[in-house]
């Protein structure tokens, strides 16, 4: 297998939800931290890591340093830092607090829908500081995964030039005055006089203002999403697609594998979490139920190994752990990525 | 015979939304005179599957969705198609993904309250997004403030409320899942919904026809977690389905169908 190359800058762990993606990444972060400065973002709202790493839901925006054991003796040098990622401080550190906005603070709440634009600006934040060797995001689940792939471009089309050049000059201006005149030249005032009458004259108001700040801020999004190329590069960073053998739909697999395929060429990973294969193989089943059981379980696992092979994909397998803690769980998790 | 109107199965990744969204779409279907429609909210539904069970299915694209609502709203379809067209809005649909949530939303209680006959199924997002969903139309509230909206949302608040309106919470027996389960059903709650059921389904130590069976270890050694797992909360679900031993989705839809009718009130 290519993983014992050379240790890519990002590391970004996707999935259908459910299958372990939480604890898989953060077992890859406590593998890597043995000799590596690691940081570990997570943007699952569910917000699963805290209770696999015990770390405090109140600190999230912030780094968590963790304490990890080191590799042998003589090797003190690594670390993991946990970053629970919080919407509302990643745009706070680009807009600044000064700017107080009804829209811009609802948005960014936790379940406001900006996870994935937040992700972004906190991975580039941390890739530019350099503090690590590596960044490890534990992105979104769900169908959303793709979401994730394509926030660099959502916020690229926000401010895209065929309407940035409206707002081009307001940063400017100071105040909020000379905007609403620009906008009244530039024939948005109709636009704005409809959107009133479906959303009342308060929100019109709110919502200029809105645009306003994030447009005076423009450079500083657009800035961001030259993470773009990092995470393109096939240099820079590998992409480990997570399921699990006891919920994986080869349908859904073979989207997310022909997805990210479409996206960059480069190191990607299919990590099957839960499997079986070991024990199946084991087993000589007697009775019909046992054999249509084996059948069932080993088909599964067939689907999965033919799909990923068609993709292209290497296939990283974690056997199923049966253990009661959260942290048991990552523990052995861990000793698996030693022996890969 | 049940008067709820709208059912939202929701649940972590995994945990059998769609099979057992299709599952109680068939057996409303069998339960009740009226039209029932599946519908994947902003995701497309198998059709395929709808036909072969018989289910309509209610497609409803955030973009048609969205021109149709502002139509209505400023009283002209070619003014509508001229907003969603202009890149600007375009892009904020993009940037702002719960604002179609909520007129996806809003469009499906607008469907029903206009055809007394309907019942709708939404195989609906899994967990943290679903909350965004169901969290959208107080946000925008609070973004709106005043005007025709805010008279729309409180619409939607009501019927959120309303006896119209239940969520199905699945989870499935792993540990996350569970807890993850609860802390859903507590956050939908939370969002003021008042009809949830929770729902433990693949529950492989619940199948008797296989734990019977003399099982290799690894098997037993999940039996027997699961039961570990689920101890704590077994009382609190309102149905457990057993694992059922066939790949064909049918036949699972069929074994869930059975299940399900005990908790239709």
């Amino acid at each position: 297998m290519t993983m014992k190359e050379k240790l890519k800058k990002v590391e970004i762990f996707c999935g259908t939800g459910g299958v372990g993606k939480t604890t898989i990444s953060a077992s890859r972060a406590l593998h890597l931290a043995k000799n590596h400065k690691v940081l570990l973002i997570t943007i699952d709202p569910s917000k699963r890591l805290k209770q696999v790493l015990g770390i405090n839901e109140d600190s999230s925006g912030e780094l968590n340093k963790l304490s990890v054991e080191s590799a042998g003796d003589n090797s003190p040098s690594g670390s993991l830092e946990c970053l629970l990622l919080s919407p509302k401080k990643s745009f706070e550190r680009l807009i600044g607090t000064e700017n107080k906005n009804d829209i811009i603070d609802t948005l960014s709440k936790p379940y406001g829908g900006m996870n994935e634009i937040a992700a972004i600006i906190e991975l580039h934040h941390w890739y530019t500081l350099n503090q690590h060797d590596v960044i490890i995001l534990d992105t979104p689940p769900g169908h959303h995964f793709i979401d994730f792939l394509e926030a660099t471009k959502k916020i690229n089309a926000f401010f895209d030039k065929t309407f940035a050049d409206i707002f081009i000059h307001l940063g400017k201006e100071e105040g909020g005055k000379g905007f609403i005149s620009k906008l009244i030249n530039t024939g948005i005032d109709k636009l704005l006089n409809l959107l009133e009458k479906v959303t009342g004259e308060s929100f019109v108001g709110e919502f200029t203002n809105a645009v306003h700040i994030l447009y005076r801020n423009r450079e500083k999004f657009v800035e961001a999403i030259n993470i773009d190329k990092i995470l393109l590069s096939d240099d820079q960073s590998s992409w480990y697609l997570v399921s699990s053998l006891d919920q994986l739909k080869s349908k859904d697999a073979e989207k997310m594998l022909s997805s990210i395929n479409k996206f960059r060429e480069g190191d990607s990973f299919l990590v099957v979490n839960k499997s079986w294969y070991k024990h199946l193989k084991d087993w000589s089943p007697e009775t019909t139920i046992q054999k249509s059981l084996k059948e069932k379980l080993t088909n599964a696992e067939k689907e999965i190994l033919a799909i990923s092979n068609d993709n292209n994909v290497s296939m990283i397998r974690f056997p199923e752990v049966f253990s009661e803690s959260p942290t048991e769980q990552v523990n052995e998790l861990v000793q698996s990525w030693q022996t890969i | 015979m049940t008067d709820k109107r709208l059912f939202f199965v929701t649940g972590k990744g995994g945990v059998g939304k769609t099979l057992t969204s299709f599952a109680l779409a068939a057996k409303l279907k069998e339960v009740s005179h009226k039209k029932v429609f599946i519908n994947g909210f902003d995701q497309s539904v198998d059709s395929e599957l709808a036909k072969e069970l018989g289910i309509e299915v209610l497609d409803l694209p955030l973009i048609d969705s969205t021109i149709e609502y502002i139509s209505r709203k400023i009283k002209s379809k070619t003014l509508a198609n001229w907003v969603m067209k202009t890149s600007f809005f375009k892009a904020l649909f993009n940037m702002v993904p719960s604002l179609g949530n909520m007129i996806t939303f809003g469009h499906l209680i607008d469907l029903l309250e206009d055809n007394d006959e309907w019942i709708v199924v939404v195989d609906a997002p899994s967990s943290g997004h679903i909350l965004t969903v169901l969290e959208s139309p107080q946000n925008f509230k609070n973004i709106f403030k005043t005007g025709a909206l805010v008279k729309d949302i409180d619409r939607m608040l009501k019927f959120i409320d309303s006896r119209l309106m239940e969520v199905w919470v699945l989870s499935i027996p792993t540990e996350l899942a569970i807890v993850e389960g609860k802390e859903l059903y507590d956050k939908v709650k939370a969002r003021g919904v008042s009809h949830i059921k929770w729902i433990l389904n693949n529950s492989f130590s619940a199948n008797d026809a296989i734990t019977s069976e003399q099982l290799p270890d690894f098997l037993s050694r999940k039996a027997q977690s699961e039961d570990e797992l689920t101890k704590s909360t077994i009382n609190e679900y309102d149905l457990v389905v057993p694992m059922h031993i066939d790949k064909n989705s049918k036949s699972i839809i069929k074994h869930i169908k059975d299940k399900i009718s005990t908790i239709l009130d």
